[in-house]
């Protein structure tokens, strides 16, 4: 990269993945081509939209749903990252309002647990029953009927851990690490075979849309 | 003023314009290829090819204000994203009207080759009995030729384009000239073996598709990356700038003028020819006019139509080349939509390498040779199916957190899903038409078109039909799980639009004659899906690509000839 690409790239980063809104189209289509030709990761944009408190707690959740392991895990793949600008930039307000006041929500059992003990961090495995819990309470929810899946859509009427969970899945297994340290990635096959063995450890390949057929 | 003169000029870059502009440049004339839409340059102009899913805006997920903004039509086909968003029609720019009780989905490219860029490549011939079928149960007007007469041209295009399959002598599916055909998963061959043992005449067969199994004609062999859509620099499979365009340019006698809007064609009545195009310059608004002694419409079943509605003069008040009256009549598309899902528990050992741009193919297998006793419908439908070992994206929903969830989500899951989608025959309708808004234009001052097409009985009978055989199909193949709908698409999202100005001997009762020309002018020749005098089961790209190549080397011999 040359000193006048830097600065082109430094410019749209700050600028943000989307122009005003309102903006032509082609307008918003020349703006994403030039992030492809630069090579912007998509998490490379600043976000501003959560609250810091909001920040660490969607932090240790993406953590707890997907955890480093002997690979790396969501926090590794800066999911919460993910999900802070998915939440301010691609939910519908009515999408955002859930996912917002299911995390207030949380922070509020937490906040009435702290008071009832010395702790100043709520234990791990407390969150995870808060988790547990909201998951029993939806389990009812569109969202986990057999057959839903994530796709290029969204179900809006997804509860708030439903949200949490997509977008900490999809904020982790699209992004680099998650695409190319955790599955496996070939962009570049080369060729096709039909019928390989599947070996018992052997993860699935990374694909280029969720949901993708191919 | 005319601004400059050809021999032909072409309206139209994708599919069919493309083959027009190869095969009246390749046989020496000087062609004017233009096209409504910006340019877009082989390799150069595939912004989002190969990019990783990371630097997608949010990873993929759809740009939903920018879509019902500006592409609330074209998002219904399925494959656009960040992409490849510029090759789409932006459809808040041009707009088109349907009866509001009939939507329709009017699904345009928007760029320089047009959907040959988009399409899913499949690629299959018309059978005898499908050129038969309007002549034998008196749907419609029988075709103007044979399977015969078109054998030949398949041959030529298949040659050229390059066509992966399997041979599999079926008189419904007439083989073609093959490259290797791509190898079905190893569930697939399972369900094979099964159907054939117990359902002897369903046939299921690789996809025959215009990706290339291994080099062909200068152009490589698929790399099999996966997203065909986003444009292949490596021009693995068929499009106008990958196949056509090149071989055009090639021979020095081509223009390709993009951002070209044809308003209307001019008539002149003493040489009884169309003498002039008329042309709007999409980027600066000033218009031009261009003459030429061959005018070749390929700018797609509607839009096409839409220019000749639009030329009506003193002499043809209902629309140019219309004597007939049957213009914008008699729009089709195949029914579409997914007709059932099964989960099969066989071959879980079993997984793949590479990204397979093609799925498998069930050819009709209702209502071949004679009609069967218990279909409740004439003519019949074709499945293309597809498999999938579910990964993260479809096991998301799992219960739990950590270790075990990473775990789940991580690794293939535990069994294969097949999906079919059923793609029935379409009867030409008189009253499925196309018409001119008496009043609303678009922004360059062209009356928009209207469209106005339902489905009818025999398109929803062989619906429910297909729900039938696909359950059926499933128990024969082993699944330990199935659902079935038989609910078809909206008319236009089959993408397989096709009528409007009809082939037929009977210039009463038609638009062209067997050689896509128009009857009633010969110099004019329509040669892309509005030709299209029935609709087969199968897609029908293939089809328009043969009538193309068949039309220009007699429009050529003609002109050669003195004779146009």
């Amino acid at each position: 990269m040359n000193r006048r690409q830097f600065i082109e790239l430094t410019s749209l980063i700050l600028a943000g993945s989307s122009l005003p809104a309102g903006a032509e189209s082609r307008e918003q289509i020349q703006h994403q081509q030039k992030l492809f030709a630069l090579g912007q990761n998509f998490i490379d944009q600043p976000a501003t939209f959560f609250t810091p408190q909001q920040r660490r707690l969607v932090a240790r959740l993406v953590e707890i749903i997907i955890p480093r392991t002997d690979t790396p895990g969501a926090l590794d793949a800066r999911a919460d990252h993910f999900i802070e600008l998915t939440v301010a930039h691609y939910m519908t307000e009515e999408e955002r309002k859930t996912f917002v006041s299911g995390l207030m929500g949380l922070q509020a059992k937490i906040d009435a647990n702290k008071a009832n003990t010395a702790d100043d961090e709520v234990e791990t495995a407390q969150l995870t029953r808060y988790l547990e819990e909201l998951e029993a309470e939806n389990s009812d929810a569109t969202w986990y009927q057999l057959g839903s899946r994530v796709d290029n859509g969204f179900d809006s009427t997804a509860p708030f851990i439903c949200q949490l969970k997509e977008l900490t899945a999809l904020g982790f297994f699209m992004s680099e690490v998650g695409a190319t340290q955790v599955l496996h990635h070939n962009p570049m096959p080369g060729a096709f075979e039909g019928e390989t063995t599947l070996s018992s450890d052997q993860p699935s390949w990374a694909r280029n849309r969720p949901g993708d057929l191919s | 003023m005319i601004d400059k003169s050809f021999d032909a000029i072409v309206v139209g870059s994708g599919i069919t314009g493309g083959w027009a502009a190869k095969e009246l440049t390749e046989k020496g004339l000087n062609v004017l290829l233009l096209d409504r839409s910006p340019d877009v340059k082989h390799g150069v102009d595939y912004h989002g090819e190969h990019v990783p899913s990371w630097q997608m805006p949010f990873y993929g997920k759809d740009e939903r204000q920018l879509n019902d903004r500006d592409y609330f039509v074209s998002k219904h086909a399925g494959v656009m994203d960040a992409s490849n968003r510029h090759l789409f029609n932006n459809d808040r720019q041009n707009p088109y009207q349907y009866d509001s009780e009939k939507p329709f989905q009017w699904i345009r490219g928007g760029g320089v080759g047009g959907r040959s860029l988009l399409w899913y490549r499949q690629s299959y011939r018309f059978s005898e009995a499908d050129f038969k079928a309007n002549s034998e149960d008196g749907h419609g007007i029988p075709w103007p030729i044979s399977y015969q007469d078109l054998a030949p041209w398949y041959d030529y295009v298949e040659d050229f384009i390059g066509v992966s399959g399997q041979a599999e002598g079926l008189p419904q599916l007439p083989d073609g000239k093959f490259l290797p055909p791509m190898e079905m998963y190893g569930i697939e061959k399972t369900v094979k073996q099964r159907l054939a043992k117990k359902m002897p005449k369903v046939t299921m067969t690789m996809g025959r598709s215009a990706v290339l199994t291994r080099n062909h004609r200068g152009r490589a062999a698929c790399h099999y990356c996966g997203p065909c859509e986003r444009g292949c620099s490596t021009g693995s499979y068929f499009s106008t700038q990958s196949s056509t365009l090149p071989a055009a340019r090639a021979t020095n006698r081509l223009t390709l003028r993009p951002d070209s809007v044809v308003e209307r064609l001019e008539y002149d009545p003493k040489t009884k020819r169309v003498s002039i195009v008329h042309v709007i310059d999409a980027k600066s608004g000033k218009r031009h006019q261009y003459s030429s002694k061959l005018v070749f419409l390929c700018a797609s079943t509607i839009a096409s139509t839409q220019i000749l509605l639009n030329s009506s003069s003193e002499h043809f008040p209902k629309g140019m080349a219309n004597s007939s009256g049957e213009l914008g009549q008699n729009l089709m598309d195949h029914t579409t939509g997914i007709i059932g899902s099964a989960v099969f528990l066989d071959n879980l050992d079993n997984y793949y390498y590479g990204n397979r741009p093609n799925g498998f193919y069930i050819p009709r297998f209702r209502n071949n040779q004679k009609q069967d006793k218990d279909a409740e419908f004439i003519r019949g439908y074709g499945f293309q199916g597809n498999s999938v070992r579910p990964h993260w994206s479809d096991l998301v929903n799992s219960k739990g957190f950590g270790k075990v969830y990473k775990e789940t989500l991580t690794k293939p899951g535990n069994y294969w899903a097949i999906g079919l989608a059923g793609f029935g025959e379409c009867l030409p309708y008189s009253d499925n038409r196309v018409t001119l808004d008496p009043v609303k234009k678009d922004r360059f001052g062209i009356p928009q078109v209207h469209i106005s097409m339902a489905f009818r009985d025999n398109e929803l009978q062989a619906r429910a039909d297909m729900a039938v055989q696909a359950e059926k199909i499933f128990r024969a193949a082993g699944a330990v799980y199935y659902i079935t709908e038989s609910e078809s698409n909206a008319p236009g999202a089959g993408i397989h639009e096709m009528g409007t100005a009809r082939m037929g001997d009977n210039p009463e009762q038609s638009v062209l004659n067997k050689w896509n020309q128009a009857h009633d002018i010969p110099n004019l020749f329509v040669t892309d899906g509005s030709c299209m005098v029935s609709s087969s089961c199968v897609n029908p790209s293939l089809t328009y690509m043969a009538l193309t190549a068949r039309a220009c080397d007699y429009a050529v011999s003609q002109f050669k000839q003195g004779l146009i």
